[in-house]
């Protein structure tokens, strides 16, 4: 079965001596610049991909799928003189003059002086792989199915161009919902779907204005192995996937903003996907990216205007030290301190309100947004699975402790912030002030047990007061947890404490503050969920 | 006849014309006088160079809108390399350092800090907050610009308005003066700022800032804060609500009336002793720094110079006391500096250390960040040294003896005059 098609396309290639169409890597194609999947759509008469865009000269490998339960073909053809939307007429003509013959031949006018290459056709549950080089002349070539009658649905064009086409094969799909976070868009039925020829994200292909999501999929190429960034703003959530790994996620509902990822990529075709979700207000979505020799190529039509922070400055600790980021972080508020550390664990302390705001693995931060410019907005962190620690105040007196707990406050007027103290690996403890209590923060990584796995954070609370209150209660988490063998877990976060008094874990995760004395110690170690 | 003070600005220009009897042919150029010298800084660091002090042992601290402070070492002598250290990192926008007692004092957006080096390993370990009784809510214009040490060891922090126009609910005391005292109280000082570039002291130790050009300053103008003023951008009264140490609410001013109208309704506001007039002296006045080198920087004992942002310059101000207010005139000083001038501190052999950034705001000097400095040669430059304001005209007096023919020429003179209505509009001189 297998053998057939590749003796067919021997014997067509005696016929077509012009032709460069070969089904193994011929001499001169065994380094193929591009390889193009483009498949049937089962029931649909339709291919999937209606069009890509290919450079002049470039070696191209292309796969054909016929998972339909009709036979297929693919040919290509030189451009037309029909300016736009012609589809090698010509071809289908020679088709109709095989008459009788066509069935023998496959409907494949062989030698047609349009023809530029072929899958010959293909039976159902098949596939075919073929050779071609892209002729020098820029254009618009088509492709058609010249099985009778399939022509006019099953079309596409390659377009041959010199620009470079940033994202290949890009299609889009809509969806529409109301979410809060990224939706498992696998599941949606897409309102809508298409290509970006110009290989582009672009979500003004949208009707509406709020509460609509987009899958972008495509390939990238890169040119070299080597360590290749991601940023993306985006209003509202956002995540970036290359080969099916998660490089950045910037999920949730939020302004815009950059965020960014790195990922060491082998030289090659990646495929990217981008999922994007807009609920309500402005929409955005912009993504640039950077590797070996390049930096901030566009991926998306919407670039960051004129003024507005574009280059990426990331941030990140000396060997063996911590750095210090004070500045607007989305998710700490305008007076967040950040902290990276060379374990790859970074924190971001809220001095508004003496918390714990946030906590991430990987990258620490990127100062591109407030170093270019004038520095507009609030910087989400870099890295990723960015855990969000409850806001307003961390620490209260309450009557029992299940009482409700204060609402949150811009700024806590019953704590000051005092500073903080660095030790040699540039660490700091956070000193606060809470009625008369002296409050000591001290934040330690903990580095991960292996290479791929995430580290943990440790933190030493220490309290002095000549007068403690009896009933002090410290915040660890929002909403309910889940407690197994003295860790309390939620989500993607794991939490556990000692030296305090017994926690409770709704409706939120609490622990009393127990005074000896005048002292009470409290350590609590986060960490990240397998 | 104080209304000269504000009412009219004066631009001498081209003094040239007085001294061309002795430089035919060949005119002097500033750096005859006063020599600009580049200095290096660490390589791979953005240095947007926002504050200058002065350390023990003649070590030079700068701090950057980045939030680092670095420590430099043989700034000074003709062919000076300095060797800089890094003392701190990771800071919130520094704008205004000022080492005492064995700690330097940082000014943040939000807050003043005090950090030191205890262990002596050069890096700072020690940041504590001394005061932080004003707000930030993340808006990019929210700037604190912060003093040295005033005679009682006060810090005066001055608070731009949210966006440069605004007073937000969690921002308070936009568009106010703070003092921070050492022991770490923040007293409201003043208030009506608008968008300040800098702030300084006068060699009597009254505190001096740079309002920019826009509401309710039809031009950029170098103001006193006198304890308790109103510097005529009514945006942050609102913040009396959260204060008594200044009385009660004042009366908002007429937009479209003048100065003088409107302190006879509004007692504290204070007029400003020099209007910059925009787009002549410059665009975007910054830091002050006065001449207290005692004359080793020139004949300029006392006067103030102020770092000029957009034109890449320092101008320089004298001024004068009349009935309790300061009125002066703005001389050309020195222009030409790599970036644009945030901040200028003499040091301690008179010589005049400036630094910049065009980030954000495009300067004349296309150099994205730079620290130099500017030394006295020992020649004289003619000029006009002084400039005060009489019932029956100005006196003014020059650094070097004149010819009396060509002084008593009318044609000598260019003046142009200019009102400034107070206006909350954006551009309305």
């Amino acid at each position: 079965m297998k053998f057939l098609p590749v003796l067919r396309l021997s014997v067509l290639l005696s016929l077509v001596v012009h032709s460069l169409v070969l089904a193994s890597p011929p001499q001169g194609l065994k380094e193929v610049d591009r390889v193009i999947t483009i498949s049937t759509l089962a029931s649909q008469m339709k291919y999937d991909v209606d069009s890509f865009s290919v450079k002049p000269n470039s070696r191209i490998k292309l796969v054909f799928k016929n998972p339909d339960s009709l036979p297929h073909n693919l040919i290509l053809c030189t451009p037309g003189k029909k300016k736009g939307g012609d589809k090698g007429e010509e071809v289908i003509d020679a088709v109709y003059k095989l008459g009788d013959k066509g069935v023998k031949m496959d409907w494949e006018p062989k030698g047609h002086p349009r023809i530029l290459a072929s899958s010959g056709m293909v039976p159902p549950g098949d596939e075919k792989t073929f050779y071609f080089k892209v002729p020098g002349v820029e254009g618009d070539y088509p492709y058609i199915c010249t099985f009778p009658g399939h022509y006019a649905l099953m079309n596409g064009v390659m377009s041959v161009t010199k620009k470079v086409i940033p994202i290949m094969n890009l299609k889009y799909r809509i969806y529409h919902g109301k979410w809060k976070k990224l939706p498992d868009f696998s599941e949606l039925k897409p309102k809508k779907e298409g290509f970006l020829t110009n290989g582009l994200i672009d979500i003004t292909r949208v009707e509406l204005t709020d509460r609509f999501g987009f899958l972008f999929t495509g390939q990238i190429q890169c040119k070299k192995d080597g360590n290749y960034t991601f940023n993306i703003s985006s209003d509202d959530g956002s995540q970036l996937l290359i080969d099916e790994q998660m490089v950045v996620d910037n999920d949730g509902l939020h302004g815009s903003g950059f965020k960014s990822g790195s990922v060491f990529l082998e030289k090659g075709e990646h495929e990217i996907e981008v999922r994007y979700f807009e609920a309500g207000g402005q929409e955005e979505l912009q993504l640039t990216w950077s590797g070996p020799g390049f930096k901030n190529k566009p991926l998306s039509k919407d670039l960051p205007k004129r003024g507005r922070a574009v280059k990426s400055i990331p941030i990140a600790p000396k060997k063996g030290e911590a750095i210090i980021y004070r500045n607007f972080i989305d998710g700490a508020g305008p007076r967040a301190i950040g902290v990276g550390y060379d374990e790859r664990v970074n924190l971001a302390f809220d001095a508004n309100n003496m918390r714990l705001a946030m906590i991430w693995h990987g990258d620490f931060m990127d100062g591109g947004r407030h170093w270019n410019n004038r520095g507009l907005g609030f910087q989400p962190p870099s890295g990723k699975d960015v855990i969000h620690l409850p806001k307003g105040l961390a620490f209260t007196t309450l009557a029992a402790g299940d009482s409700p707990w204060p609402v949150p406050e811009y700024r806590t007027e019953e704590i000051s912030f005092e500073g903080y103290v660095l030790d040699k690996f540039q660490r700091p403890t956070f000193n606060y002030n809470r009625d008369g209590v002296s409050i000591t923060d001290r934040f330690i990584p903990v580095a991960p047990l292996s290479e791929g796995q995430v580290g943990k954070i440790r933190r030493v609370l220490k309290f002095f007061g000549n007068d403690p209150p009896l009933n002090l209660y410290l915040r660890l988490g929002h909403g309910g947890f889940a407690q197994q063998n003295g860790t309390f877990s939620k989500d993607q976060l794991v939490i556990s404490a000692k030296g305090g008094g017994v926690l409770t874990s709704s409706p939120d995760l609490r622990v009393p503050i127990n005074f000896k004395g005048k002292k009470s110690e409290l350590e609590i170690v986060y960490s990240w969920a397998e | 006849m104080r209304n000269f003070r504000f009412l009219i600005s004066f631009i001498l220009s081209s003094f040239s014309i007085l001294v061309a009897d002795d430089h035919a042919g060949e005119l002097p150029v500033e750096s005859d006088y006063y020599p600009i010298t580049t200095l290096t800084l660490p390589e791979g660091e953005v240095i947007e160079v926002s504050g200058i002090d002065i350390l023990p042992g003649n070590k030079v601290a700068i701090s950057s809108r980045r939030g680092d402070i670095f420590v430099g070492e043989e700034v000074f002598g003709d062919e000076p390399k300095p060797k800089w250290t890094i003392f701190a990192r990771g800071l919130h926008e520094v704008l205004g350092i000022a080492w005492k007692d064995g700690w330097l004092y940082v000014t943040q957006r939000p807050e003043v800090t005090r950090i030191k080096d205890q262990d002596g390993d050069g890096r700072a370990d020690i940041f504590e907050t001394v005061a932080d009784d004003w707000g930030i809510n993340g808006d990019y214009h929210e700037y604190a610009f912060g003093t040295r040490h005033d005679k009682n060891g006060d810090i005066w922090v001055i608070l731009c308005l949210t966006g440069s126009a605004g007073a937000d609910d969690k921002s308070p005391f936009r568009g106010w003066c703070m003092r921070v005292t050492p022991e770490g109280e923040c007293i409201p000082t003043g208030y009506g700022i608008r968008s300040p570039g800098g702030i300084g002291f006068n060699h009597e130790g009254e505190v001096f800032y740079c309002d920019n050009q826009g509401l309710w300053n039809g031009s950029s103008a170098l103001k006193h804060l006198r304890p308790g003023g109103f510097q005529g951008n009514p945006t942050g009264n609102k913040y009396f609500d959260l204060t008594d140490v200044l009385g009660p609410k004042p009366p908002e001013p007429v937009s479209g009336s003048r100065i003088e109208i409107e302190r006879k309704r509004i007692p504290n506001l204070v007029p400003p002793p020099v209007v910059l007039p925009h787009g002549k002296v410059g665009n975007s006045p910054a830091g002050i720094e006065c001449d207290e080198t005692g004359g080793k920087f020139g004949p300029f004992q006392n006067q103030l110079f102020v770092s000029e942002q957009t034109h890449s310059k320092v101008s320089r101000v004298f001024l004068e006391k009349v009935n309790g207010y300061y009125q002066g005139a703005v001389f050309p000083f020195l222009e030409g500096f790599d970036s644009g001038n945030i901040v200028a501190r003499f040091a301690k052999d008179g010589s005049m250390l400036t630094g910049g950034t065009n980030r954000g705001w495009g300067s004349w000097g296309k150099k994205r960040f730079a620290l130099q400095r500017v030394n006295w040669t020992g020649k004289v430059p003619f000029e006009v040294h002084e400039m005060r304001v009489k019932p029956d005209g100005f006196v003014l007096t020059f650094t070097e003896a004149a010819d009396p023919a060509s002084l008593a020429d009318i044609e000598s003179y260019i003046i142009e005059s200019y009102t400034y209505v107070l206006s909350e509009g954006l551009r309305e001189p």
